[in-house]
């Protein structure tokens, strides 16, 4: 160390010169150093910066001059010097309001003022992440990102809550991940997202062309998200910050899905059925309660007069209603956070105490997250910065509750009649799928135990717990040498862990089933009437990631700046699981169970006497390792702030499995420049658009797929069967194989007004991804089948960004508005190998076809009803027929039509603001455009099938006479069920639907108090929001949200109240 | 802390030293490999009870043979939607000109993932130059790729190809021979004989090398390839060379499950998976295969008629439903989905049948005789005797058809005896009153190629209508 401190004088240039000035430069009002502050003597053309704390030390030859301090987003200031001056300046600079917008954009790599930047970059700040309320981070960026699209359309059920996915602009594969790489502070980050506690988010960038993310290369083809947490702040005292919030969820509308029948017509369904004798009288068949009355009655076994009382309480019961009141709840979560920050000039920290708990919609679900952080800087030399941080989440949950669709328990849900308590609150049973009631009711004068299952009972008896745990330790040290150099080592350890507990009480009908099911004809049990424990197996993730950066930034003269990195990273992510277990007998007092039993036996069953053998828990353990090793330069050049060249290059490689050496890696590369037109002498408009840069770029990102291979790859394991080691074909390799790769083009055009009353930015983008990877329609005559790709198409994705921004009102009445219009279109240009001929694939998968988006969905045109039965009008060779076998028999892929794409192509949100003083309103109005969906329906028949009849509301809108095909499209219902009708009716234009919606995502209330050193507090704020508040207007007439097309219900609106309380 | 250390220097010293091939050398998933010892393509055979021994190629002709009906209730209600398009069976069950929509995900023509896999392990081990200690076990892993070749090439030759006729089969097509890993050479279908002859080529090497009995009821052994060449020649009309396998096979294996030792009132009678049955050859199965689901088919009423009372094979085959419906539960796989193994009861069969066709019928009765004393209550049976060859052989049949029930086998022997002349059949289903027709000689025997690989592979369509 000692030897370090002897060369560190003889690494200085500026030791050289006899006099010098010295000093330091803050901000005025913080008094944080503000580093990387330019200084300029107006004789000598030689251009300083501060470094990490704010210090200078230019060389000075003597006489009078005047230095002049500047710093990007303050007023510049100019101070004489002399030799007989003070010894050391103190500058303190002032913000400057007017270009108080300037953007410091982080990639992960490097941070470079928007206004410098070439590429293409969204930036999300911390006011805008706090102005919406959720414990998920990507929450709070729908609606206020440019660029970032959330399709939910996989979202069915009642899961409307879960994982949308996410496209920067566009697809830019086909069969890949398509989801943008998500990167946490320095480097890629593969857990959950939800794992991270957005109050410890300070910004959040989206990378969105190749000049942007090319720097993250091979992963970096469908965009990057970089998310950047908080740290402490340099030369503040300390702050303690307390923030918490409140958020109601309401009730999920069980009313708005249509695929339901009220209880009085699938009665008469079912009376009509019974009579035809469709339900087989067994024990292992599942009949309806209501043809359960009508056998009772028709045996004879209850009077018409109770008949009568239970078919008419079967009539006014709705299974909707029972699910509100007995399965589900006001959701709230709460949030708390408290953080303290603050530093010296050489010592900062930011410490972080976070605590969520989230009381399910659902009763008896819930969930808890605690997360801790600790954030340290330290710069124990001049030109030394090490910076440590921690991160600790520990999270929980209990999935104890039943949703309206979990009735049933699987396959065929709960009949709408069906109660789950009587008039008093008892729980009720209902009838399992696989058992019949009147079997299942008799079972304990079999000898067996009571094998009803009432659900009520059980969300009580249920305890289902789930946990994980994530760490994050990151270390990282800056060195700044010579002029200009510096050199940055970053090192992060990642573990993540996950576990899951079921129990089941010896009462639950878990339990009960289990034993039932396994009592041996003789009446022996197999599995005892005891506690189930079972444990699932525990998986863990180790990450270590390790980088080393040398950047040079120096500006030389007056006009040329050059800011350059080179560097590599390593990192390695191991995945493991552990065998998981099942403990029977469970004595949950004892923490006792017992696992001797004969797992090899095939034991009888009951009631359809099959021969099984007893549940193991698997046993199967894997261990997954990712490698990856990178090597990236950036480099760019801005000559009199006017124009900017940049460039970046990298070389990617990961261990995957299968391929030959040199193709573990792959070189990706951007160029871009910008042209700031009003800087020009000749700029014509200075006074009315002080601001204009047009801005190009080109460059390549990639896509990698792990599962493809060069080589036959197998996969070895046990066969518990035979007892034999045996191997399953994973790919029968494909010689051919490359990396798929996005060629992004970008232009963009930046303005301000005067004052910036009306800035934004045009963006025309235009990606083009070659070799795509997907499944290749093989013969199946090779013997491959599934998971066999190949590089065999190209696709265009192309759509413009606009972002503009208006001050409608200045002055202490303030009213912003921003407005998103984003555009994204995809088509498939080429597609090397043959294409799908079969209809099927066309009506339910993504068939990529040259000169069509991948989106398309296809319809069987729909010619209306026919007036005479009110079946779907076809044509076979221009003739009406009424043979729907041979029509769709004969249907092909030409006959279809294109009904339009799934995903909207036009997107966007207005946001306004208003504000007085402390009080600000905002509401954000959200628009998609461009989109169809296909809508659910009924067909002919479908309300018959059994086992699982189809309901839907448009039962009641069937052609019933002629003249009814005027006003429906729903097909008479008179006829039997066939599934080429079906299928004819249900793949048809009639129930295409345009996805076209405005929609109010939100509004927001806060009102911000600031001391004046009177109150106990520095500053109050106090907010309300509101989300999923409705639809304001949708093109189709059907009632649906087109956001949530397959779901059971729209996410239900929220509600939150918070404050955020600084000292 | 260690791991840490280790991962810092290593990640450091690649960074810096870029000898980044060393650092991404690690295989991603410990489990996985490319496979290049004699193990590893053993193993690849083994993979049995989810691809190699399951699935078999016998699909159409179970679903098209004669041995069950279904409800009009029931075709009116199929498909239920159950993950993929599932209504061919439909169409096969009624033996349709078109069977395939397009779109199915697993049919008889999958069988092919088998041969792909077989193909993969004879290039392997060609690749491999075993010293003397590893040759045994090279054969077998070799002669074992060899045997399922065969089967799956027989079993989907029995569906998409037409009888073996010795006269025309040079004229006829057959099946597409894949015979290497190469995915990319373009195989046109072969002729009728040349797919014979690979099927024999392949079953006459794995019978040389394959050991006399498995250590696994999965593993193909001499017993099981004598036994699956005695099919071969049974189809193709050969009966001295029939004879000769089949005699081979019960030679090395000729146990008989007596039926008076197991439960056979049991819901499955015999063990799950043919563990400890002696009669088992090679344990194959057919995965429940939607139509004909054991919760919705009746057996043929005449068929079920043709048991005697005192045949064991009544309560061990079926069970009658409260519904009325008698269903199939004699599966040696031991539950609700169907043998289509190999087995010591066919064997004898096979036999009998060939040495009533040449001529000895004693020898014949004898077979019959003891395979029956097996079935029947104990004490219960009377020995057939003194039967002229035409009744012999009819009856012979007839045991074949109350033997080898649900096990695809039926289709075969439709086809070879219609083919035949002697003992012509004409199938018959009806539905909603409807009465579908399947006549001795009709093209509709042939099923066709699923569309998929007539529009990649450009193969010759079987003709039909």
């Amino acid at each position: 160390m000692k030897i370090l401190f002897l060369l560190l004088p003889a690494l200085c240039l500026e030791a050289v010169y006899a006099q010098q000035i010295t000093g330091r430069v803050t901000d005025k009002e913080t008094r944080a150093p503000l580093s990387g502050a330019t200084l300029k003597l107006k004789h000598v053309n030689t251009i300083h910066k501060t470094d990490a704390l704010g210090n200078f030390r230019i060389p000075f030859s003597g006489g009078n001059d005047t230095l002049t301090a500047s710093y990007v987003g303050y007023h510049d200031v100019r101070i004489p010097v002399t030799t007989t001056g003070p010894a050391r300046l103190e500058i303190r600079m002032e913000t400057d309001a007017s270009v108080l917008d300037e953007v410091v954009v982080n990639t992960g790599y490097y941070s470079v003022a928007k206004e410098r930047a070439t590429g293409s970059f969204t930036h999300v700040s911390q006011e805008m992440l706090d102005r919406s309320v959720g414990t998920n981070i990507l929450q709070r960026l729908e609606g206020v990102t440019n660029g970032l699209q959330f399709d939910r359309n996989q979202l069915t059920g009642e899961n409307t809550s879960g994982k949308p996915e996410l496209r920067v602009r566009g697809l830019s594969t086909i069969e890949g991940n398509a989801s943008p790489l998500i990167v946490v502070d320095n480097f890629p980050y593969e857990n959950d997202l939800s794992t991270l506690n957005p109050n410890d988010i300070l910004e959040v960038t989206i990378l969105k062309d190749a000049a942007a993310a090319s720097i993250w290369g091979a992963r970096a083809g469908n965009g990057v998200i970089v998310i950047t947490t908080k740290k402490g702040t340099f030369n503040q005292k300390a702050k303690l910050s307390y923030n918490t919030n409140f958020n109601f969820s309401d009730q999920p509308d069980l009313h708005y899905n249509q695929g339901f029948l009220p209880s009085g017509t699938v009665m008469r369904i079912q009376q009509e059925q019974f009579e035809r004798g469709v339900y087989p009288e067994r024990p292992e068949t599942k009949i309806p309660g209501y043809a359960e009355l009508l056998i009772l009655r028709r045996d004879g076994l209850i009077s018409d007069a109770e008949f009568a009382a239970r078919e008419a309480e079967m009539g006014r019961a709705d299974i909707r209603e029972e699910a509100l009141a007995h399965l589900y709840q006001t959701g709230l979560s709460q949030s708390h956070s408290l953080n303290i920050s603050g530093g010296t000039d050489r010592y900062s920290y930011y410490v972080a105490a976070n605590y969520d708990k989230n009381r399910s919609m659902v009763m008896r679900n819930e969930g808890n997250r605690t997360s801790l952080s600790m954030v340290n800087t330290f710069i124990p030399l001049r030109n030394l910065k090490i910076s440590s941080g921690i991160w600790y989440t520990a999270s929980g949950s209990r999935s104890n509750g039943l949703t309206h669709n979990a009735v049933g328990l699987g396959f065929s849900s709960a009949d709408p009649y069906d109660r789950l308590a009587d008039d008093h609150g008892n729980p009720l049973p209902i009838t399992q799928f696989g058992l019949r009631q009147t079997y299942a009711a008799v079972a304990v004068d079999n000898g067996l135990l009571d094998w009803q299952y009432r659900p009520l009972e059980e969300i009580a008896l249920a305890d289902n717990t789930a946990g994980n745990q994530e760490i994050r330790v990151s270390t990282d040290a800056g060195y700044s040498f010579l002029n200009g150099f510096s050199a940055k080592m970053v090192y992060q350890y990642l573990k993540h862990a996950t576990s899951r507990e079921n129990y089941y009480a010896p009462e639950s009908y878990y339990v009960r089933n289990l034993v039932n099911r396994y009592t041996q004809p003789n009446g022996t049990l197999v599995i005892p009437n005891g506690g189930i424990l079972d444990r699932s197996n525990l998986t863990e993730s180790h990450g270590h990631s390790f980088r080393v950066q040398l950047n040079y930034d120096r500006t030389f003269g007056n006009n040329h700046q050059v800011a350059a990195l080179v560097g590599a990273e390593g990192q390695e992510r191991i995945t493991e699981s552990f065998p998981a277990s099942r403990l029977y007998d469970y004595n949950k007092d004892i923490l006792g169970g017992n696992t001797k039993y004969n797992y090899m036996e095939n034991y009888v069953t009951r009631p359809s006497g099959e021969r099984v053998p007893i549940h193991l828990a698997s046993f199967l353990t894997s261990r997954y390792t990712n490698r990856s090793l990178s090597y990236f330069s950036n480099a760019s050049y801005s000559l009199q702030g006017k124009y900017v060249v940049s460039g970046s290059a990298r070389w990617d490689g990961s261990n995957l499995l299968g391929v030959k050496a040199n193709q573990r890696g792959t070189v990706l590369w951007s160029a871009g420049t910008s042209w700031n037109l009003s800087e020009e002498a000749f700029y014509p408009l200075r006074a009315s658009l002080p601001y204009l840069r047009f801005r190009v770029t080109y460059g390549s990102g990639g896509n990698i797929d792990q599962t493809q291979s060069h080589y036959p790859t197998i996969a070895v394991g046990r066969n518990t069967t035979s007892g034999l080691t045996q191997a399953d074909l994973l790919s029968p390799g494909n010689p051919y194989l490359r990396w798929e790769q996005v060629n992004t083009l970008n232009t963009g055009v930046d303005w301000g007004t005067r004052n910036n009353r009306i800035t934004g930015s045009i963006e025309w983008f235009r990606k083009n991804a070659l070799h795509l990877l997907g499944d290749n329609l093989m013969d199946p005559t090779t013997g491959v089948s599934g998971n066999y790709k190949i590089n065999y198409a190209g696709m265009v994705t192309g759509g413009w960004d606009v972002q503009v921004n208006t001050v409608n009102l200045a002055g202490p009445f303030r009213w912003e508005t921003n407005w998103l219009v984003n555009h994204a279109r995809n088509r498939i240009t080429e597609f090397y190998v043959p294409v799908s001929k079969v209809l099927y694939h066309y009506l339910n998968e993504r068939v990529p076809v040259a000169g069509r988006s991948l989106d398309v969905i296809y319809a069987i045109p729909w010619n209306g009803l026919r007036p005479d039965n009110g079946l779907p009008a076809i044509y076979q060779d221009g003739e009406l027929t009424e043979n729907y076998q041979t029509y769709y028999q004969q249907l092909t892929p030409e006959d279809l039509y294109v009904a339009g794409v799934r995903v909207p192509t036009t997107y966007g949100s207005v946001r306004n603001t208003v504000s007085y003083r402390g009080l600000s309103l905002s509401f954000v109005v959200g628009f998609k455009a461009g989109s169809v969906f296909r809508r659910q329906s009924i067909a002919p028949g479908d309300e018959y099938l059994f086992p699982g009849p189809t309901y839907h509301t448009d039962y009641f809108k069937r052609w019933q006479q002629p003249g009814d095909e005027q006003f429906t499209d729903v097909p008479a219902g008179n006829v039997p069920f066939n599934s080429y009708l079906k299928d004819t009716y249900r793949y048809s234009g009639a129930l295409i639907s345009r996805g076209d919606a405005l929609r109010l995502q939100d509004v927001q209330v806060s009102y911000v108090v600031r001391s004046n050193g009177s109150l106990p507090f520095s500053s109050l704020r106090v907010f309300g929001y509101a989300r999923n508040l409705g639809i304001l207007w949708r093109a189709n007439k059907a009632g649906i949200d087109p956001d949530y097309p397959n779901a059971d219900f729209p996410a239900p609106a929220t509600f939150a109240v918070g404050a955020q309380i600084d000292f | 802390m260690n791991t840490l250390a280790r991962f810092l220097w290593l990640a450091a010293g690649c960074c810096l030293t870029a000898c980044g091939n060393e650092f991404l050398e690690v295989k991603p998933d410990q489990s996985q490999r490319i496979p290049s010892t004699i193990a590893d393509y053993q193993a690849m055979m083994d993979y049995s009870t989810n691809w190699m021994n399951s699935g078999s190629g016998h699909e159409l002709g179970f679903i098209g043979g004669e041995e069950f009906t279904i409800s009009d209730e029931r075709w009116d209600s199929f498909p239920v939607d159950l993950g993929g398009p599932v209504t061919y069976q439909k169409h096969a069950y009624i033996w349709a000109k078109d069977v395939f929509l397009g779109g199915e995900t697993t049919t008889d023509w999958t069988s092919y993932t088998r041969v792909l896999r077989t193909n993969i392990v004879l290039d392997g081990l060609a690749a491999i130059r075993p010293s003397g200690s590893d040759l045994m076990a090279w054969n077998e892993a070799r002669a074992t790729a060899l045997f399922h070749r065969a089967l799956n090439y027989y079993s989907m030759a029995q569906l998409f190809c037409g009888v073996y006729d010795p006269a025309t089969a040079s004229g006829q097509p057959g099946m597409p021979l894949r015979l290497s890993a190469d995915l990319t050479t373009p195989i046109p279908r072969s002729t009728l004989q040349e797919t014979y002859d690979c099927i024999l080529d392949d079953l006459k090497h794995a019978s040389e090398f394959l050991p006399d009995m498995a250590t696994s009821v999965f593993r193909p052994s001499k017993a099981a390839a004598f036994a699956l060449l005695a099919r071969v020649y049974l189809q193709m009309g050969e009966y001295q060379l029939a004879l000769e396998s089949a005699d081979r096979s019960l030679h090395i294996n000729g146990a008989l499950l007596d039926y008076n030792g197991i439960a056979v009132s049991a819901r499955y009678p015999f063990p799950v998976y043919g563990e400890g049955n002696p009669e088992i050859l090679l344990m194959n199965n057919l995965t429940n295969t939607v139509i004909s689901r054991v919760t919705s088919h009746n057996i043929l009423p005449s068929l079920l008629a043709s048991y005697e009372s005192d045949d064991l094979r009544i309560q061990a085959f079926f069970y009658a439903y409260s519904d009325g419906r008698i269903t199939f539960k004699g599966s040696y796989r031991g539950s609700s989905q169907y043998f289509t193994g190999l087995s010591t009861g066919e064997m004898y069969l096979a036999r009998a049948e060939c040495y009533t066709r040449l001529g000895q019928a004693d020898k014949a009765l004898a077979d019959v005789n003891h395979l029956l004393t097996h079935r029947y209550v104990s004490g219960r049976y009377t020995a057939l005797a003194g039967m002229e060859t035409d009744e012999l052989l009819q009856r012979v049949l007839l045991e074949r058809r109350k033997e080898l029930l649900f096990r695809g086998v039926r289709w075969e022997d439709l086809r070879r005896l219609n083919h035949e002349g002697r003992f012509q059949t004409t199938l018959e289903r009806t539905i909603g009153g409807k009465t579908y027709a399947l006549p001795p000689g009709h093209p509709n025997w042939t099923w066709p190629i699923p569309p998929e690989a007539i529009i990649t592979g450009g193969y010759q369509q079987n003709e039909r209508h």
